[in-house]
């Protein structure tokens, strides 16, 4: 509350006999008041410093002119009878507030109590001492903070104590727009500023007319009384929603360059001189904050770099000179499996698996010797001992003096990839073993029919060799009278891009020999859909052929055989049922119908035999027997046969109580059988032989004819199963071709062996080697 | 006016056959029969015996029935004599074969013992019209 005019001028000033003429002079104020405070005295120094005239000063009392609140504590020393020196507030004409330092003396130089007071304009000083003091804390807070948001926060509120500000907006340049960004609003918490704030974040400060602008184009501070009244202030309706008025602006520095600006707001009008002591204040804080800014942009940018290098997939890590690990991100982490804490300020041979150890010497005497690796691929050891194939890139790390501090890597997980490409490896390799392997011809035509490629196969199925089928045609290797035909068949698949040979092609053998091959083939094309040739894989069929040729034989022969008997049996009964006969008559039939039922069951029997050798479930009762019986049993079984080929059993058998352990019905059907065999072969009128000869522990079987002997491309196939020398049509009515075959599997059953010599025009020798019965058998 | 059959040669090498061939040939009293037990038999019997018709086994030890049709085409005196086949080996494509060598029929064994002189029969009347129609 200002004084009353009208209280401070309505008293008559008291009579005083005192003398102040000497205080006329004075800069400083001096003033004479009584114990009340009434102002007997003033002289001109204190006219001037509240700039009221001394006639309406003389009476006033002088606590009217101290701010309010220290009213009393004036009055209250004025109750003391020593001197002091307090420093007070007060104001002046104009309202602005004055600090002063007022020494009071009790006066006791006239009877009532009077106090002198000198007073001492401390403004200045004062102010100074503010600005320093804020300047300090500025600093202090500067230094501290750990982020421009906090730091600004805390100098909004310094500069609110001491210089009554209570918004503060910064502005940075930001270079690649080539504009001002708001990158800060502070603000003291008493004060709502939200509609300025969002004048402030939608202002372009590319617009030349606002302040950040213009105190960038002028470089220095601008003052604004009341930025409400200011008709180039674009932000003004927000600024007058959240009452601010007064504004300061200046530009900030960072190494003399100018980095930004800074706006101060105060919600009174700002009506101040900007004073050199306010200039140095606002440098100190625009060079502090300028500093402050770019380094904490700096640290963001920083913080930002370190939390892409933390998140990326790449392993990132750096070792000093020594090899011992100084940083590991995420990414090494993860590629690892050791955590950052687990392995910084352990060497980095951590890593490395036991035999790779001499790669790290390696690395280092490279990056020591200034050399720059290529990226490379490497073989590490993670955590759990587990292999990880890593993409390392490595480099040298300098310190800010350039000399070589260390070494970074930065690395990528391969291990997935490097397996897809063994996998790649392993089924290409499979693929290769697989067209290798298989026993089929695999092979390629190029466009024009050529062969391009040809698997190894080709040697077994034609014998030719790899290389010697490249370039030729397929029809090359058929038989020269299909050869046009295959020719023609492969030229119109080429043209109609579809394989149409598909049956069995008769090829000839590098031998000679025909070779059935069965053959299929796909198209190859080319990205634009030509046709490039045609890939194939003939299978040889030969073998298969020839199987069918047999099965047709065999049936065809079954049947046969089965018939010639069956026919005559049929008759026989037809004949019986028929015709009244004569008894003698009725025998003949009979007997021959039972000769051909007997024919008929032993080819049963042969043929079962031969399925249970093949299943090897042919069962033999062995038991020793003499050698002589089988051979005289034998004899007498094929007697008969013999009578009827008109050949005669020679028996050379000296053997007295030789003893065989064997199957007696099972081996005399091998002498039978190849008995018989000889009677058939041997011509009208000969003999055959039938003799023994005890060699050691085996006896010798042999039985010898003299007929044409065996053909000669006939004899490596006479065990084989339905075979005989001639062919099919003109075969001995009996016989189904299984006689020596089974004949073979019984000697050798019994552990001995059946061969044959055989001399064209002069006769055949069989003989049956066998095991003579031990004791202990 | 069709031929009447008056001699036929009967080849198998199978002998117990060639009974039941007697017995049930007894029935064709007024055909003069001559058996033969292989290829080579029956050439030199029919060079002697010049028959109507031939019957002829397939499978014959040494010479079969194939080779003695040849043989046969081949001999002036004989090429003319029709020749049937009777055979336990008649497959269809077997059949076809014989034919293609010039057989005029093929009776398929087994047979039917009782139908064998009509069989006989027909096959020579068969044979003879065609061989008018010619």
């Amino acid at each position: 509350m200002k004084p009353k005019s009208k209280e401070r001028f309505d008293k008559p000033a008291p009579q005083t006999d005192f003398s102040f003429d000497f205080l006329e002079g004075l800069t400083e104020g001096a003033v004479n008041i009584d114990k009340d405070g009434v102002i007997v005295y003033a002289n001109h120094g204190f006219a001037n410093l509240i700039q009221y005239p001394l006639e309406k000063i003389i009476g006033s009392n002088f606590v009217y002119y101290i701010q309010e609140n220290q009213r009393k504590v004036f009055l209250d020393l004025l109750q003391e009878v020593h001197s002091n020196r307090v420093e007070y507030s007060l104001i002046s004409k104009d309202g602005s507030q004055l600090y002063v330092s007022i020494s009071i003396f009790p006066s006791h130089i006239s009877e009532s109590d009077s106090f002198h007071l000198l007073i001492v304009n401390i403004t200045k000083l004062r102010r100074e001492q503010k600005l320093l003091e804020a300047s300090d804390a500025i600093s202090k807070v500067l230094g501290e903070s750990v982020s421009l948001h906090i730091g600004a926060e805390k100098i909004i509120q310094i500069l609110k104590v001491y210089l009554n500000w209570e918004v503060m907006v910064i502005w940075v340049w930001n270079e690649r727009k080539q504009c001002l960004d708001c990158k800060e609003i502070a603000h003291i918490p008493s004060i709502d500023i939200s509609d300025f704030k969002n004048a402030n974040e939608n202002l372009h400060s590319v617009d030349n007319l606002t302040i950040p602008k213009r105190i960038w184009a002028y470089n220095k501070p601008i003052r604004i009384p009341d930025v409400t009244l200011e008709p180039n202030y674009l932000r003004a309706a927000a600024a007058r929603k959240s009452k601010l008025r007064g504004a300061l602006a200046f530009p900030f520095f960072e190494d003399s360059r100018l980095a930004g600006v800074v706006e101060l707001y105060k919600r009174d009008s700002y009506y101040e001189e900007v004073d050199e002591e306010l200039l140095a204040l606002l440098t100190s804080l625009s060079i502090g904050l300028g500093q402050f800014i770019l380094k904490k942009v700096a640290e963001e940018a920083k913080d930002e770099l370190s939390t892409l290098l933390n998140f990326t997939v790449n392993g990132i890590y750096s070792v000093d000179k020594e090899g011992i690990i100084k940083s590991w991100n995420m990414g090494a982490e993860k590629i690892y499996g050791w955590k950052s804490s687990e392995v910084i300020g352990k060497p980095i041979t951590i890593i490395y698996p036991e035999d790779q150890l001499g790669e790290f010497v390696k690395n280092k005497e490279a990056l020591t010797s200034g050399k720059i690796l290529e990226p490379f691929q490497a073989k590490r050891k993670r955590k759990d001992g587990t292999t990880v194939w890593v993409d390392i890139s490595l480099g040298v790390v300098y310190d800010k003096e350039g000399v070589r501090s260390g070494a970074c890597a930065v690395v990528r997980d391969i291990t997935a990839e490097k397996r897809n490409i063994e996998l790649l490896k392993l089924n290409e390799e499979r693929y290769r073993s697989l067209l290798e392997a298989t026993k089929d011809w695999i092979w390629e035509i190029n466009h024009k029919g050529f062969i391009e490629y040809s698997n190894n196969s080709i040697e077994q199925i034609l014998g030719y060799k790899q290389d010697e089928v490249i370039d030729k045609s397929l029809a090359y290797f058929v038989q020269i009278e299909d050869r046009e035909n295959v020719a023609n068949s492969v030229e119109r698949t080429l043209v109609e891009k579809k394989w149409t040979l598909n049956d069995p092609i008769p090829f000839l053998h590098k031998n000679g020999s025909l070779r059935w091959l069965v053959c299929t083939a796909v198209p190859l094309m080319d990205e634009e859909e030509k046709l490039t040739g045609f890939r194939g894989v003939s299978q040889d069929i030969t073998d298969l052929k020839n199987l069918e040729r047999l099965k047709s034989e065999f049936i065809s022969v079954t049947s046969h055989e089965l018939r010639t008997p069956l026919t005559t049996i049929n008759g026989v009964l037809a004949i019986l049922a028929a015709k009244k006969l004569e008894p003698d008559q009725t025998k003949e039939l009979i007997d021959l119908a039972y000769r051909n039922s007997q024919r008929l069951s032993k080819i049963i029997n042969d043929i079962l035999d031969i399925e249970k050798i093949d299943r090897g479930i042919l069962s033999y009762h062995f038991r020793p027997i003499p050698i002589s019986d089988l051979i005289q049993e034998a004899i007498v079984t094929s007697q008969p046969y013999a009578e009827k080929y008109n050949v005669k059993i020679e028996k050379r058998d000296n053997t007295v109580n030789v003893l065989i352990h064997a199957d007696f019905g099972r081996l005399l059907h091998v002498l039978t059988n190849i008995i018989s065999n000889a009677i058939k072969f041997s011509p009208s009128g000969e003999s055959i032989v039938v003799s023994t000869q005890v060699v050691s522990d085996k006896i010798i079987v042999s039985i010898e004819d003299h007929g044409k002997g065996i053909p000669e491309e006939f004899q490596g196939k006479i065990f084989e199963k339905f075979t005989q020398a001639e062919p099919s049509s003109t075969r001995t009515n009996q016989g189904m071709g299984l006689g020596l075959s089974i004949s073979k599997e019984i000697i050798e059953s019994h552990g001995g062996t059946l061969s044959f010599r055989s001399i064209k025009n002069q006769g055949t020798i069989f003989s049956c080697e066998l095991p003579l019965y031990r004791e202990n058998q | 006016m069709a031929k009447t059959l008056s001699k036929l040669l009967v080849v198998d090498d199978d002998e117990d056959l060639l009974v039941i061939f007697k017995y049930c040939l007894v029935s064709l009293s007024d055909v003069e029969i001559k058996y033969a037990v292989s290829g080579e038999d029956a050439i030199r019997t029919a060079l002697d015996f010049h028959p109507n018709l031939i019957l002829l086994d397939v499978m014959m030890p040494r010479m079969d029935g194939i080779s003695t049709l040849r043989v046969i085409k081949q001999l002036p005196s004989l090429s003319h004599i029709p020749v049937a086949f009777i055979t336990a080996k008649a497959q269809e494509e077997e059949i076809i074969d014989y034919l293609n060598h010039g057989a005029i029929d093929v009776i398929v064994k087994p047979f039917d013992p009782l139908k064998l002189p009509d069989t006989i029969l027909q096959i020579w009347n068969h044979w003879n019209e065609r061989d008018v129609n010619d």
